[in-house]
């Protein structure tokens, strides 16, 4: 959250325009598992509320996950984190009202850190391994969210989001089928939207 | 010019009874252009029904293009079993766990997989001969490929069947699944290697980056056991690809089809 704020400052110092007029802050959850996180963001409207306005934004989520197993003579654990870091671009409707409800519409897109760890182990053989793997990945997809004003600064929101990088929770991480593909997953988020400046 | 290079390559389907399985095989052929001469290596790959066509299409560009040496590529397949609905790819997940893998383990009090020997001798007895014929004797250097299951009987090939008078040069495992039956091909090469003091095998291993560590650890437990052996010709060549599970059978495999014959 720090460094997205740091990197929307370093951009904003280069484009006045962009000056971030909101933060939102929220849990993160992989529908059907896989990895569940944090995650924030700041935005900008471009345009005044009481209707439709494009909108630009920079998001950081860390997401983590673990599990282990035991099948016979051999058990597996194994962990998994992402830091990720998109741009987004969206159409908002935000009320003018003084708990105003919002709808926003856009795509997402970036980028993120995938760190892996885990070890196997035979018990019978007396044999384990463990190793670490990092990878920088794509991430793209859209995003709905919806909010209602809980006061004339605050909105809370719910967002889906659709991402490519979700594991499949039927293989399962240490069922070692992870995906990457088209199939891509939905991703829940339950925000808080904080309007920052003056009201 | 340039829809010819992106059209699909000309393949053709030899259609096999065999016998040791009970199961009618799909022979899907890739053969280069001016045929197979005795020199050309002829590569098979395990489930042919997901792999065939994109490695043929891998094949046959690069094989144009002079980056890949000409190549007979072979799809090992069930012609009762089209991939084309739901209910044949699931029977296809039934049918492949029961014949690529060894020894038979018991889930659910019942008894699963094991079909290996049987696959086996019908590739090495009734499949690669219907090739050989197919190609009238021609052929140089025979590869075995396979991926997660298929992985694991390309490996069963190379340290339980056939580890001295297996008809392949070259084995390539992609992802394979060693924890199959709690690991026991890990036991089967400490078998192999009791009273043993040289293997001639050329193997290939490689996993995605973003399998989870039942799939990278057994496949770096493999590597450490048979390199630790000292055999002067083995040679085990492992890479970690950045991918999951599904999409490191055709980098593992492009990668080994480049290296092998640049």
């Amino acid at each position: 959250m720090i460094p997205a704020a740091l990197i929307w400052c370093g951009l904003a110092s280069a484009t006045p325009a962009l000056s971030p007029d909101a933060v939102d802050m929220g849990f993160h959850l992989a529908a059907g598992g896989a990895t569940n996180g944090l995650w924030a963001r700041v935005s900008t409207d471009l345009g005044e509320p009481g209707g439709w306005t494009p909108t630009a934004g920079l998001s950081m989520g860390l997401f983590g996950a673990g599990q282990g197993y035991i099948d016979g003579e051999t058990e597996g654990t194994g962990g998994l984190f992402e830091a990720h870091l998109h741009a987004h671009l969206a159409l908002a409707w935000r009320g003018a009202a003084r708990r105003p409800r919002s709808v926003e519409l856009g795509l997402y897109g970036g980028g993120y850190l995938y760190r892996s760890s885990g070890s196997w182990t035979q018990h019978a053989l007396d044999l384990t391994h463990e190793s670490t793997n990092q990878v920088l990945l794509p991430d793209w997809g859209p995003r709905i969210a919806v909010g209602q004003g809980l006061s004339d600064r605050l909105t809370l929101q719910l967002s889906v989001a659709d991402s490519m990088r979700r594991l499949s929770a039927s293989e399962g991480l240490l069922g070692g089928v992870l995906t990457m593909d088209a199939d891509a997953k939905l991703v829940l988020g339950l925000e808080l939207r904080m309007a920052l400046g003056g009201a | 010019m340039l829809l010819s290079a992106c059209a699909p390559p000309e393949t053709e389907r030899l259609v096999v009874e065999a016998e040791a399985t009970g199961h009618s095989m799909a022979l899907d052929l890739l053969v280069p252009e001016g045929g197979a001469t005795e020199d050309t290596p002829v590569v098979w790959v395990i489930d042919g029904y997901y792999h065939f066509d994109a490695l043929a299409r891998h094949v046959a560009r690069r094989t144009r293009s002079g980056d890949l040496e000409p190549l007979v590529l072979v799809g090992v397949g069930y012609e009762d079993l089209p991939p084309d609905s739901m209910a044949n790819l699931m029977e296809i997940v039934t049918r492949r766990e029961a014949d690529l893998t060894w020894p038979e383990v018991t889930r659910d009090g019942a008894p699963v997989g094991g079909g290996g020997e049987r696959f086996r001798e019908a590739l090495v007895s009734e499949l690669m001969p219907a090739v050989d014929e197919r190609l009238d004797g021609a052929g140089g250097e025979r590869v075995l490929m396979g991926h997660s299951l298929g992985g694991l009987f390309a490996l069963s090939e190379a340290l339980v069947f056939g580890p001295d008078d297996s008809p392949f040069d070259v084995i390539v495992a992609a992802s394979p699944s060693i924890w199959w039956a709690e690991g026991d091909l890990l036991v089967s090469e400490r078998l192999l290697a009791q009273g043993r003091d040289d293997l001639n095998l050329s193997l290939m291993m490689g996993v995605g980056s973003l399998e989870g560590p039942t799939m990278i650890e057994p496949v770096a437990i493999l590597e450490e056991q048979l390199t630790a052996r000292g055999y002067p010709s083995l040679e085990v060549d492992t890479t970690l690809v950045p991918s999951a599970h599904m999409q490191a059978a055709e980098l593992v495999f492009e990668a080994s089809l480049q290296e092998l014959y640049p």
